[in-house]
């Protein structure tokens, strides 16, 4: 009985075998048939949303790295760009400053950085980085493209304090550049100048470019203050009353021109 | 019950085998989940067991490869009678000798699947064994004794039992 039991194991066993192994190479056999993408076909459409799932998964560990990396790629480019755009924009006001320099025939100016303002509300001074070591003296007038700013008041060797228009001390011989009529241009507090001393028969009129007159003695002449925005005359006046908005944005300034050669200067050289 | 078991595990091995493992494959080697499995049903179920289980693996595997469908079925059906008929003989509780014979599976489990595939360049055969078929077996392995350890520790393996 134990024998006969072993024997039918085994050839249990053995068919097994022997019907896998048929049957494999049949399949062997069938390659491309109908049959055999049928088989292969209902296969591959029970397992495949099991695997899509699974790869999604995977997938989901590639994302997040990649999305680590991204992010910090990110930061990265963002931070070039805005170093980029702020070199742009230096790059652009240099040009202007240049080209200032070439449309004022300025030979002897030297161009100073803005690393300080007065902490005060009114701004009414500001300090350059350029000081008696690169020549720069007491009422040297400085400049922008835009027009002008001011005059040096304090010099330090390597800084200086320039005192700027947006002060209520610091008048400035102008002239109105149509009609060349004559002022004195001074700050009286708020956002514009005042041109004062101006005859109210005198020709002015709103949108005029205001220039310096160079009669004080202090800053060059045919520098641009601002333009004329409003003009009051009234016959019981004197003068009229001009309100003349800065050409200077004096909030924005980053680097400014300092003319070497005072009014004085030019003077004694034409002597 | 059990039946039920070896087929989700085959299953997985086998779902496994075709997405996740490429994450630890090694260059374009990975290991053979589905030689490791067989390889723990023929310790379980001798080798009538381990034949069906080989045997259905390889054709669900055969599915993925249109040119040479029925070869996995082929081999694995026979690597699985011969784990489950030398089970008795050779089988040990040594997590090195098992690991060896697990190499030895899928090695000749690689032959066999290459050199049948390239017939009749037997030479590209087994030059096919020599760069993929060696550290597959290789890799299985190691992988192998690492699972076969996990298993011990968790539940110490039993004696093997003779196959009915």
């Amino acid at each position: 009985m134990s024998r006969l039991t072993f024997w039918t194991e085994r050839s249990r066993r053995l068919i097994v075998l022997s019907c896998a192994v048929i049957i494999s190479t049949v399949l062997l056999s069938m390659g491309h048939s109908q049959k055999a993408f049928v088989v292969r076909a209902l296969t591959i459409s029970i397992l495949a949303p099991v695997q899509k799932g699974i790869s999604l998964a995977s997938q989901f560990w590639d994302v997040y790295f990649q999305n680590r990396s991204l992010r910090q790629l990110n930061t990265e480019l963002s931070l070039e760009n805005q170093m980029l755009r702020e070199a742009q924009l230096e790059n652009l006001r240099l040009r202007q400053l240049l080209s200032f320099r070439e449309r004022q025939k300025l030979t002897s100016i030297l161009l100073a950085e803005v690393i300080a303002r007065e902490p005060a509300r009114q701004m009414n001074s500001i300090l350059i980085g350029s000081g008696s070591h690169l020549g720069v003296k007491q009422n040297m007038s400085v400049v922008t493209s835009q027009g002008l700013v001011g005059r040096v008041v304090e010099v330090y060797p390597s800084t200086a304090i320039v005192q700027v228009l947006l002060d209520r001390n610091c008048p400035v011989s102008a002239m109105v550049q149509r009609s060349r009529v004559s002022g004195i241009l001074v700050y009286e507090g708020g956002a514009s100048f005042r041109l004062k001393n101006v005859p109210w028969r005198m020709d002015v009129v709103a949108g005029d470019m205001v220039i310096s007159s160079g009669l004080g003695g202090v800053f060059p002449k045919g520098l641009q203050l601002g333009r004329v925005g409003q003009v009051f005359s009234n016959e019981r006046e004197l003068f009229k009353e001009i309100v003349v908005q800065p050409s200077v944005d004096f909030n924005s300034l980053e680097e400014v021109f300092v003319i070497l050669n005072t009014p004085q200067d030019t003077e004694e050289g034409e002597k | 019950m059990r039946v039920l078991r070896y087929i989700l595990l085959a299953a997985l091995a086998l779902i496994l085998q075709s997405t996740l493992l490429k994450l630890v494959a090694v260059g374009q080697i990975q290991p053979d989940l589905v030689l490791l499995v067989l390889f723990y049903v023929a310790l379980s179920e001798g080798s009538y067991g381990a034949t069906i289980a080989g045997f259905c693996s390889g054709l669900v595997q055969d599915v993925y490869a249109p040119q040479t469908l029925g070869l996995n079925a082929l081999c694995k059906s026979l690597i699985g009678f011969g784990l489950g008929y030398c089970q008795r003989g050779v089988f040990v509780d040594s997590l090195v000798a098992r690991s060896l014979i697990l190499f030895a599976a899928v090695l000749i489990h690689d032959i066999l699947y290459f050199l049948i595939s390239s017939w009749p360049e037997v030479g590209r055969g087994f030059g096919l064994v020599v760069r993929f078929g060696l550290p597959t077996a290789l890799y299985t392995a190691l992988l192998g004794y690492v699972v076969f350890y996990l298993i011990r520790r968790e539940k110490r393996i039993q004696p093997l039992q003779e196959s009915p």
